[in-house]
């Protein structure tokens, strides 16, 4: 009894309500919270000019958002007179809170290397005797609610800006200190390795998608023992997992805000929504919350301490874009773009294939006279989005144009270059079968990006990147043919596997019937509907009873089973071995076989699991692995020659595995592929 | 003053559960203005 008069609960009580708020805004708003801000930038304090920190900018960046304010400024009801103005009435302040640590021994703030050297009781004792927390919460209300207020300069989001934000995110990649590698389908840092991972460039849809992936397996880097040093132990789908990813997003919020960098995009709105899911569990345990956005706020310190480099872009600056005089900029125009370009974007392989040689005077003119042959144009920007928009926003920066002006040049220029856009075909079958592709790519990817909104932006985003360009030719492709999609089950059922196996996530509860009846659902043709519908809720269709034919021609002729594994989740099946797969059609072998690395056997690639005896394959599986490189499913023109390969891989494995000892048999059996996978932060 | 008791982890450190419960780095005491409003927190480590 005497205890609780002793003590207040008010710190407790008013923490906790700031971190509800945060969570309830998230909770309501997943797809919506970290972008939000970007109407109106980073919290501040009117009068000091200091942003606001950890849990202080996300509460107060939630309440702008909730409130609908536009002004990042904040004052305390004492600022606001200071300022001239005064607080409306009526209107309800907010608090933010503060709180320091004094050593009574030192009279000064405890400086823990004050007991750096002790023993766990002497720093316990000494920190009871001498050490106290004070802590004082302070009402503020944003610039909105006061009358008056003194008008704020706005950061219009131009080309200069734009300019500096890419370069600026672009020297965080450049310098991080986890190598980044380009390649394969996922991003992910591995903390076994110590190395991050992203998809090439140009499989991106945007340089801001791009750099907000980039961003958040940088943050996850942070945690490498050599760094902050974060337990980074977690399981894929454990709450250590979850809390790494919340760390990481949080992380790239608070960087965003704090360099004024705005990122936009799918990618932030996926993450934030698988998030979203865990925040809800958050509830239950304030200081877990509170303790991830602290450390959130140390990943970016420690990203804006070490990897933001101004000096870099400065010598950039100095260089080449220096564009103060006329005759600075006729300098900066006679600079090759391959130079520029592989100066001021260094990690990305593309600008090696721009040609040698082309000045951004020759690249201006071109653009200009509306004769893109002049310097090859495309050659120069390598035909790439990515590489076009950064060279045009520097074009841009050194001729003192609007960007939309530049692109607009281009785009003008480059249609006239073009024949017809759409190459219409004559035959109606065809053009029938074309409308049922982009009918049921189109309804995946509507699946992709609403319905499975709380799936790791890995799957979704992956899936986005890969169809992206053919669904966009198909849309101008079949609004141009004009014919209606055929419904033929043999041909429906076909690109329904095809397009739904890629988004098959059963961990997430999306195993491949859900996804073939979500793409049904979404369907717009109504006797496409129909047909889908019969097709995908009749269960004992979905069975593959087609017989091989010319549509369905792979089937499995030989495999071998060595181990089969599977985690404790029923998240993933592997078998160790190998598959040979005929195309009768064209009378081509395809090994399927498992790869060992490491002591742990792998899949290759995707969710599918290679296919046993008995089994067919897709042929859409094998092209597309064909289109995106030929590392894990290698062609043969006889059976023979793939047994042969296959005896020759055996023999290595079996190699690789004597050599790994231990790490066999019930060992990899049991934790090989859970592990990896854990070790994998997307 | 008022007093108020927080309960951490009992493995951590003054300065380590403090920024866990609060989600932000402490501030100077110079900045705290030490009127009425501040309060004083007592750290209690689960398990004692």
């Amino acid at each position: 009894m005497a205890e609780q008069q002793k003590y207040s609960d008010i710190v407790n009580q008013r923490r906790n309500e700031m971190v509800d708020v945060v969570l309830s805004y998230i909770e309501q708003n997943p797809t919506e919270w970290q972008s939000g801000w970007q109407k109106f930038g980073c919290p501040i304090n009117a009068v000091s000019s200091k942003q606001y920190r950890g849990i202080n900018l996300l509460y107060l960046a939630v309440v702008s958002m909730a409130r609908k304010y536009t002004d990042n400024r904040w004052v305390t009801f004492n600022q606001a007179k200071q300022l001239g103005t005064s607080v409306k009435k009526g209107e309800k302040s907010v608090p933010v809170l503060y709180y320091s640590i004094y050593d009574e021994n030192t009279k000064k703030d405890f400086d823990v290397a004050t007991v750096a050297d002790m023993t766990k009781e002497e720093r316990n004792e000494y920190e009871r005797k001498y050490v106290r927390a004070y802590t004082k919460f302070y009402q503020v209300f944003n610039a909105e609610q006061c009358v008056n207020f003194p008008k704020r300069e706005v950061n219009v989001m131009g080309e200069t800006e734009r300019q500096r934000q890419n370069e600026l995110v672009e020297s965080i990649i450049a310098n991080s200190s986890a190598p980044v590698f380009y390649g394969g389908d996922s991003a992910y840092y591995s903390i076994h390795t110590d190395d991050i991972h992203l998809p090439v460039i140009e499989q991106f849809n945007t340089m801001q998608d791009y750099y907000a992936t980039a961003l958040h397996e940088i943050a996850h880097s942070t945690g490498h023992s050599s760094r902050l040093n974060r337990d980074m132990s977690g399981d894929f789908g454990s709450e250590k997992y979850a809390v790494e990813e919340l760390r990481a997003e949080l992380s790239s919020m608070f960087l965003q805000m704090e360099n004024g960098i705005q990122l936009e995009g799918k990618h932030i709105e996926n993450h934030s929504a698988y998030l979203a899911n865990w925040l809800k569990a958050a509830k239950d345990n304030k200081t877990v919350f509170t303790a991830a956005v602290k450390d959130a706020m140390r990943i970016a310190d420690y990203i804006s301490e070490h990897y933001v480099s101004k000096d870099k872009a400065a010598t950039v600056d100095e260089q080449l874009d220096n564009t103060s005089t006329e005759a600075e900029q006729q300098s900066a125009l006679n600079v090759e773009v391959k130079v520029y370009y592989t100066h001021a974007f260094p990690t990305d392989s593309l600008g090696q294939y721009i040609p040698d040689g082309v000045t951004f005077k020759d690249f201006n003119d071109a653009l200009v006279s509306g004769n893109l042959e002049t310097v090859k144009v495309e050659a120069v920007y390598v035909n790439d989005s990515v590489v076009r928009e950064r060279i045009f926003a520097h074009l841009a920066k050194i001729t003192n144009q609007k960007y939309d002006d530049v692109y607009n040049q281009w785009l003008n220029a480059y249609e006239k270059s073009q024949p017809p856009t759409v190459a219409v075909q004559d035959d109606t079958k065809e053009k029938a079968e074309l409308a049922t592709r982009y009918a049921i790519l189109d309804a995946a990817m509507k699946v992709a990006r609403d319905d499975m909104s709380a799936v790791d932006a890995r799957y979704t985003d992956g899936y986005s990147d890969m169809f992206f360009s053919e669904h966009n030719r198909l849309a101008k492709q079949v609004a141009a043919n004009g014919v209606a999609p055929s419904v033929d089950p043999i041909l429906v059922q076909s690109l329904l596997d095809e397009y739904s196996n890629p988004l098959t996530v059963e961990y997430y509860g999306w195993d491949n019937t859900a996804v073939k009846r979500a793409i049904a659902d979404k369907i717009e043709d109504p006797a496409l509907k129909v047909q889908m519908t019969k097709l995908v809720y009749d269960y004992d269709s979905l069975q593959d009873k087609t017989p091989v034919s010319e549509s369905n021609p792979m089937l499995t002729v030989e495999a071998q089973q060595t181990y089969y594994f599977t985690d404790t989740s029923g998240m993933r099946n592997q078998q160790e071995g190998f598959t040979i797969l005929h195309d009768r059609e064209r009378d081509k072998w395809y090994l399927w076989n498992s790869d060992f690395i490491e002591g742990k056997v792998i899949t290759p690639r995707g969710t599918r699991i290679r296919p046993t005896i008995g089994e067919t394959a897709k042929r859409s599986e094998i092209v597309q692995t064909f289109e995106n490189g030929e590392e894990w499913l290698t062609q043969f023109d006889s059976v023979e020659q793939a047994r042969e390969y296959w005896n020759k891989e055996s023999t290595r494995i079996n190699a690789l595995r004597a050599e790994y000892g231990e790490l066999n048999e019930q060992a990899i059996k049991r934790q090989s592929e859970i592990e990896y996978r854990g070790q994998q932060l997307c | 003053m008022k007093q108020e008791k927080i309960t951490v982890d009992s493995n951590q450190t003054t300065v380590e559960a403090l920024s866990n419960f609060f989600g932000l780095d402490p501030v100077s005491f110079d900045e705290l203005a030490t009127d009425k409003d501040v309060v004083q927190i007592t750290i209690e480590r689960e398990g004692k």
